[in-house]
């Protein structure tokens, strides 16, 4: 009849008090283990949510910082003008891209080029899109520095016949480059694999007014061109952009791909800053070769031209580096930049599980709180009911240590059964409660329409924000019955269950069996 | 030769500004094989000083030796209680939820001493001696009465083998038939068995059958 047959015997016999501590820590256990199961789903879902995220970071120009540094400030813009704001360089971008955690980088210059010959591709068959008949047409240059673009490492479009850029072919030099077109742009305008295209600035000579814009067949006539200053380029690859087979007009990757496909031309940044230079000195010279006063308002400006800016871009090697990256990589940033990533597209899923979060920690916190102290105090009850048995323990001269681990084990064996089945009843009912509280969040922050999310730097460079359905949303948030949501359940409810059991214990210690029995 | 002996104990308490001495500098001797009665009124500080022999107090002057030892010093009080000495008290102080069988095995469980490995058996038989059948040592004991409760007490204080049984009013809620049976067990095993038997008890009847008298007043014994 050692203390652990007395304690399981004491269970057994005495069914009424068991009965009550254990609904009890069910109870406890149950709001315990739900305020858990939520904690556990909403670390799953972060989880879920990043690795659908592609781990992709840029920098932008913080205009409100740089706003709030000129306030003050004035300037008439005929002879002061307001400082260049710094320039994000390629040194900054090389900097960035050297930290551990990056495992790709690359900058991109953005430039446009026209043509009278080549007709941007319409996916639903218009015709005179980009222009009037006789008019160029403008095409988008994206500028890359690596052999690998961005788009197709990351999947977003793929070389579907050619090949990208050789190593050979990102280095400056030479009036010809290599450039990949859409598939689709190509056979509408009858290009194969090879081919050459020539696409130019125009630089018009200025009407009688100084204007160097204009439209209509006049203004384009041959004789109006002051230079046409152009690049060759050789095609050496198609590329084409998948889409999920649910897309439809409505959709905005519809539109994306309408846009790419019609416009968007993938070449070396040399190129374009090599054709924007000459572009440069062209519109500088256009005025000794005319009778046409250059405008006074032409004329004023910043002494200094700006440096050239450009659009970084950064995958991480795992997207759990996200915060030692930006942590890393701020220091680095030209003054008046910040970091931005694909996940400030989570914002709102962020948002309505911080919320959550919120409640299933103080439901926590004031559940431990609770089973404290509740458990304390009917512990001490019963054990003052019990404490003639108490005071037989200690006149038989048995250890307190071993009283201590008598009554220890009662009220564990007791707990583990009621903790168990609360495992399971509370996060059947968390899930589902969560599951719908999280549903009416997102559903009231989605109401916003799709039309109007902000465009970002990444939609800017081909790289499609989230746009994740608020069903897809859901279906990431995942509340699992992990080993570790179990253990750790386990843990703070049987830590909870033995802390309880220390204000009773003390009781135990300074029990007096003379005053008890005698 | 005393297997227990009390040497000039004194006790007492505070209460507000007097001293109030419940035992004043008494000494006794107790011996295997003999039944002793310590006879008194209530509050004449038997009850006190069967707490001060079963170690559950500490004395505030003098020595409680068991087998020239110090019980409180050198054998500890804990283990003395654990290993040297059964209790019988008036209410029995059983534990209600379990068997008769059950609470003359916690006692085996708890001793340190040497006892036969099928500890079961030796309760059912210890109990049975003491005229507690098979069938009633597996009631729970409040199902039983107070006399069978009383002698499964007893059961309980032989269980650990031990030389010394200390009684506190042992037969005080009984009735008279069953008080005679209970004081002749107790005599019995004083006498067949070997065991030093103190029983504190305010019966002069009681105390009648009892080889040794020692009675308290006044805080100290009384020749007799």
């Amino acid at each position: 009849m050692n203390f652990f047959k007395r304690a399981t015997t004491s269970i057994v016999r005495r069914p009424g008090k068991t009965v009550i501590l254990l609904l009890l820590v069910f109870i406890l256990g149950t709001v315990i283990a739900g305020a858990i199961s939520v904690e556990g789903a909403i670390s799953n879902t972060d989880a879920n949510l990043r690795r659908n995220m592609q781990p992709i970071v840029s920098i932008e120009m913080n205009h409100q910082d740089w706003a709030n540094t000129l306030e003050g400030e004035y300037f008439d813009w005929i002879t002061t003008f307001p400082p260049h704001p710094p320039a994000l360089t390629v040194d900054h971008v090389r900097a960035i891209g050297a930290l551990d955690y990056v495992g790709f980088y690359d900058y991109i210059i953005e430039g446009w080029l026209q043509s009278f010959d080549l007709s941007p591709y319409t996916a639903d068959g218009r015709t005179g899109f980009g222009g009037m008949d006789g008019e160029p047409r403008s095409f988008t240059l994206r500028g890359t520095s690596t052999h690998e673009l961005v788009q197709v490492e990351q999947g977003i479009m793929e070389v579907v016949q050619g090949r990208q850029f050789e190593e050979s072919e990102l280095v400056a030099g030479g009036d010809r480059s290599a450039i990949i077109v859409s598939e689709a742009f190509a056979n509408y305008n009858n290009l194969a694999l090879h081919s050459t295209i020539t696409l130019y600035h125009f630089v018009m000579f200025p009407d009688e007014d100084g204007e160097l814009w204009g439209w209509g067949t006049d203004w384009w006539a041959d004789d109006n061109i002051y230079a046409r200053v152009g690049m060759e380029f050789e095609i050496i690859g198609f590329y084409d952009i998948p889409l999920g087979p649910d897309v439809d007009e409505n959709h905005q990757d519809y539109w994306d791909r309408v846009t790419h496909v019609s416009s968007t031309m993938y070449v070396p940044n040399w190129a374009i800053e090599d054709v924007d230079a000459r572009r440069e000195a062209a519109l500088g010279s256009v005025w000794d070769a005319v009778d046409v006063e250059q405008p006074e308002w032409m004329t004023h400006g910043p002494e200094e031209a700006p440096e050239r800016s450009v659009t970084p871009l950064f995958r991480l090697e795992d997207p759990t580096y996200l915060d030692d990256f930006r942590a890393a990589a701020t220091p680095l940033l030209p003054d008046h930049h910040m970091l931005v990533d694909l996940s400030s597209t989570f914002d709102g899923i962020s948002s309505s599980m911080a919320t959550l979060q919120t409640i299933s920690d103080w439901i926590l916190y004031v559940s431990i709180g609770a089973t404290l102290l509740i458990l304390s105090l009917l512990i001490t009850l019963f054990l003052r009911d019990r404490r003639y048995e108490m005071g037989v323990y200690l006149a038989l001269g048995e250890k307190k240590g071993k009283i201590i681990t008598q009554i220890l084990m009662e009220v564990l064996v007791t707990s583990v059964v009621a903790i168990t089945l609360s495992v399971f009843v509370g996060h059947l009912l968390s899930s589902q409660m969560s599951r719908a509280m999280l549903i009416n969040q997102l559903q009231a922050e989605q109401s916003d329409d799709h039309w109007n999310r902000d465009w970002t730097i990444f939609d800017q460079i081909g790289i499609p924000t989230n746009q994740m359905s608020v069903d897809e949303m859901i279906d990431a948030f995942e509340v699992s019955l992990g080993i570790e949501t179990v253990g750790l359940f386990y843990i703070i409810g049987l830590g909870a269950v033995v802390l309880s059991t220390l204000v009773p214990v003390v009781y135990v210690v300074t029990l007096n069996p003379k005053k008890v029995l005698m | 030769m005393a297997i227990l002996e009390v040497v000039n104990v004194q006790y007492g308490f505070q209460d507000g500004e007097n001293k109030r001495v419940i035992l004043d500098n008494i000494s006794a001797g107790f011996e295997k094989g003999k039944f002793h009665a310590i006879l008194g009124d209530s509050g004449s500080g038997k009850t006190t000083f069967l707490s001060l022999i079963s170690a559950l107090d500490k004395p505030h002057g003098g020595q409680i030796l068991f087998e020239n030892k110090d019980i409180n010093r050198d054998i500890g009080a804990e283990k003395y209680r654990r290993n040297h000495i059964g209790m019988v008290f008036q209410a029995y102080n059983l534990i209600p939820f379990m068997t008769a069988a059950e609470n003359v095995r916690v006692a085996m469980s708890i001793t340190e001493n040497d006892l036969p490995a099928d500890e079961a058996s030796v309760a059912y038989n210890l109990l049975d001696h003491i005229g507690i059948t098979r069938d009633k040592a597996d009631r729970t004991v409040n199902k039983l009465s107070g006399g069978e409760q009383q002698r499964v007490a007893i059961a309980r204080a032989l269980s650990t083998n031990v030389d010394l049984i200390l009684a506190d009013e042992p037969t005080g809620n009984l009735n008279e038939e069953m008080e005679a049976e209970i004081v002749n067990i107790l005599k019995n095993l004083a006498h067949e068995h070997d065991k030093c038997v103190v029983v504190v008890t305010h019966s002069k009847d009681i105390a009648a059958q009892a080889d040794v008298i020692f009675k308290l007043k006044g805080g100290q014994f009384l020749d007799e």
